[in-house]
């Protein structure tokens, strides 16, 4: 009797400490094990483990799930496939001044990562606090080190990896096993309190684009025009020549034809011409003959039928 | 019957009342061991740092390590010299109702502020925020001196502002905002000063931070003023570079077609007076070959045009042409 019950009592105690002592390390957690308070080992290795209950403690904490952490906004919900994400600006974080003193609305999502459970539970109180505090430094420092064009346009993903390289800086000083994944500007832009001068230069910009466009227009058309006329006016000179040429040699083929028979004949064809020119104007024409003896007007033959009555 | 039955039960009372008693006696003794385990140990978390006091004094601090810096300031400290210095966390032991334990922290503590209004060199007003992240490097010292965390933050509070303004009042607002190796070496002096005060309190500084360097409210306004006129320059010279590029577009284009037509026209009147030359050597070259028949030949031609209708002519008897007609024949 007393061993049934003395062997209950203890195979209860057994149980029970075997019971309470089951935890469960999910994937991608790791695990530290602290005896009396002393760190006695670490659990890198997923699945149901066993510790001595009331003697010994865990902690756990995922290493493979990214950590986010937001500046200078808030997501206030998150998107599904129904509803888009709705996020709500933090101007009093947001809002930073550049290396230029400008100022810049500037929104950033940091990634990270634990990488060492220890580091992370052992050296650093309130942890998720401590990384928010460095990465708000890390973000307005480099921020603060670059130009407001730099950190606006030509040189975010610089800006990105400064901010980076200086966040994983501080981390590693705090010691806190913690690894930024990375670093990403979301909405940069000008305070909203500008950002119509903003929209005007956009404006001037295209107007730039513009007029230049409308000048080249003008340009397609003068050239071309140009090289129209050029081509009309050096036609036109060929034209000409070709003509005066031809006009040269069809005035001359007569000549040269007539100087053959010509030759053949010399008085006999200027005679014959002669008569054939004259042949040719003399009926159109008002003629008289005078004696050229006496000079005599009198002496007018009038050759037409005229009725003109020629008096001195 | 009943005598029978009594006797037949007290053995089996007889019987148990050891036994029970023995389990009492286990949970008894077990009891006792686990409320002696409670008075005579204690645990220090990986996480904290411990100090044993009796009677109001420390009698022994539980650290992870026992830097030469520890063992110097306890060993010349006028009330602490006989502090018992134990090296690592774990289980530990105290004399009951006569030892207390208290813990602190042996992790990197923050030390947040409100952000506040400093003035720099060139006497602008600026909003720094700035944080630092502190350890108690000695729990004896701190125990003494500070004892709780509350009056710590004081302390850090105090030398962390009177230094940092030191410095800021050494640096102009510009450096302050963007010059980011003076601002690190700026940092360095700050935590080498706090710290040098802070010894006595067993507590360090390993890092301050400036979180948001702000300007007030005012200068806010005038930024943006200067932003708008920036931009409104920016735009301006949008605008005049597009007049000019499309000025020079426009005039390269005039020139460009003004020099196709004029060496077209240079091309062309090159062309006319070839043809000229050409027609004229044609002519010079037929009309060589007689001059006196061509001379005779151009003049019937032009008396063919020129004597056309309507003229009159007088005609001479004794003209060769007259001759035949009157018969004068000499």
């Amino acid at each position: 009797m007393y061993k049934i019950i003395s062997g209950l009592i203890l195979f209860i105690l057994i149980a029970a400490v075997g019971l309470l002592g089951i935890y469960i390390v999910d994937d991608g957690e790791e695990a530290v094990v602290l005896q009396f308070g002393k760190h006695h080992d670490t659990v890198v290795e997923s699945g149901m483990k066993w510790h001595i209950p009331f003697i010994q403690t865990v902690w756990k904490e995922n290493t493979q799930e990214v950590k986010r952490m937001e500046y200078g906004f808030r997501t206030t919900s998150e998107g599904d496939s129904r509803n888009l994400s709705e996020y709500v600006e933090v101007s009093r974080e947001s809002l930073m001044i550049t290396g230029d003193e400008n100022l810049v609305s500037l929104e950033t999502v940091i990634q990270f990562r634990i990488f060492n459970v220890e580091q992370f539970f052992f050296n650093v109180d309130d942890q998720y606090e401590t990384i928010a505090h460095a990465g708000a430094a890390a973000i307005r420092r480099v921020v603060a080190s670059n130009d407001f064009d730099g950190v606006v346009t030509e040189n975010r993903g610089g800006v990105e990896a400064e901010i980076h390289e200086h966040f994983q800086e501080i981390l590693d000083k705090y010691e806190i096993g913690v690894q930024v994944t990375t670093v990403q500007l979301q909405d940069v832009n000008p305070p909203v309190e500008v950002q119509e001068a903003f929209t005007k230069v956009v404006g001037a910009r295209e107007e730039m684009n513009a007029l230049i466009n409308q000048a080249e227009s003008y340009a397609n058309q003068v050239i071309p025009r140009a090289r129209g006329n050029a081509a009309e006016a050096i036609a036109q000179a060929e034209g000409y020549k070709a003509a005066r040429v031809a006009e040269a040699n069809g005035d001359t083929a007569l000549f040269n034809e007539l100087l053959q028979s010509y030759r053949l004949g010399e008085e006999v064809t200027r005679t014959r011409m002669y008569y054939e020119m004259m042949e040719e104007i003399l009926p159109g024409m008002e003629k008289f003959i005078v004696d050229s003896a006496d000079g005599n007007t009198l002496n007018f033959l009038p050759l037409t039928g005229s009725k003109k009555v020629i008096e001195e | 019957m009943s005598v029978i039955d009594m006797e037949k039960v007290n053995p089996v009372k007889k019987d148990t009342l050891p036994a029970v008693k023995k389990i009492g006696a286990i949970i008894g003794i077990f009891f006792v061991v686990l409320i002696a385990w409670f008075l005579f140990t204690f645990s220090v978390k990986e996480t904290d740092q411990a100090v044993v006091v009796r009677f109001g004094e420390v009698q022994k601090i539980v650290i992870s390590e026992k830097t030469p810096e520890v063992v110097e300031q306890i060993q010349q400290h006028s009330r602490l010299s006989g502090v018992k210095i134990v090296e690592g966390k774990g289980l530990q032991f105290k004399i009951p109702f006569i030892d207390t334990v208290e813990t602190y922290s042996d992790r990197l503590l923050t030390y947040d502020t409100r952000p506040r209004q400093v003035t720099t060199l060139d006497k602008k007003r600026v909003e720094l925020d700035n944080y630092a992240q502190w350890i108690i490097s000695n729990p004896a010292l701190f125990r003494v001196t500070m004892r709780t965390e509350v009056n710590a933050n004081t302390r850090l509070d105090d030398m962390i502002y009177s230094n940092l303004n030191s410095e800021i009042g050494r640096t102009n607002m510009t450096q302050l905002i963007s010059d980011i190796d003076h601002v690190e070496g700026m940092l360095e002096n700050v935590i080498t000063r706090t710290n040098a005060g802070l010894q006595e309190y067993g507590m360090e500084v390993v890092d301050i931070r400036i979180r948001q360097t702000d300007l007030p409210e005012q200068n806010l306004e005038n930024i943006y003023n200067r932003m708008r006129t920036e931009r409104e320059r920016v735009a301006n010279r949008y605008l005049s570079e597009g007049e000019e590029e499309a000025q020079k577009i426009r005039s390269n284009a005039d020139r460009e077609g003004r020099v196709i037509e004029a060496e077209a026209y240079e091309t062309a009147e090159i062309l006319r007076g070839q043809g000229d030359a050409e027609a004229t050597r044609i002519y010079a070259e037929v009309y060589n070959q007689d001059p006196e028949f061509y001379e005779f030949f151009r003049a019937l031609q032009t008396y063919r045009e020129a004597l056309i209708n309507d003229t009159t002519i007088v005609i001479p008897s004794d003209s060769d042409f007259a001759k035949y007609l009157l018969g004068n024949q000499n």
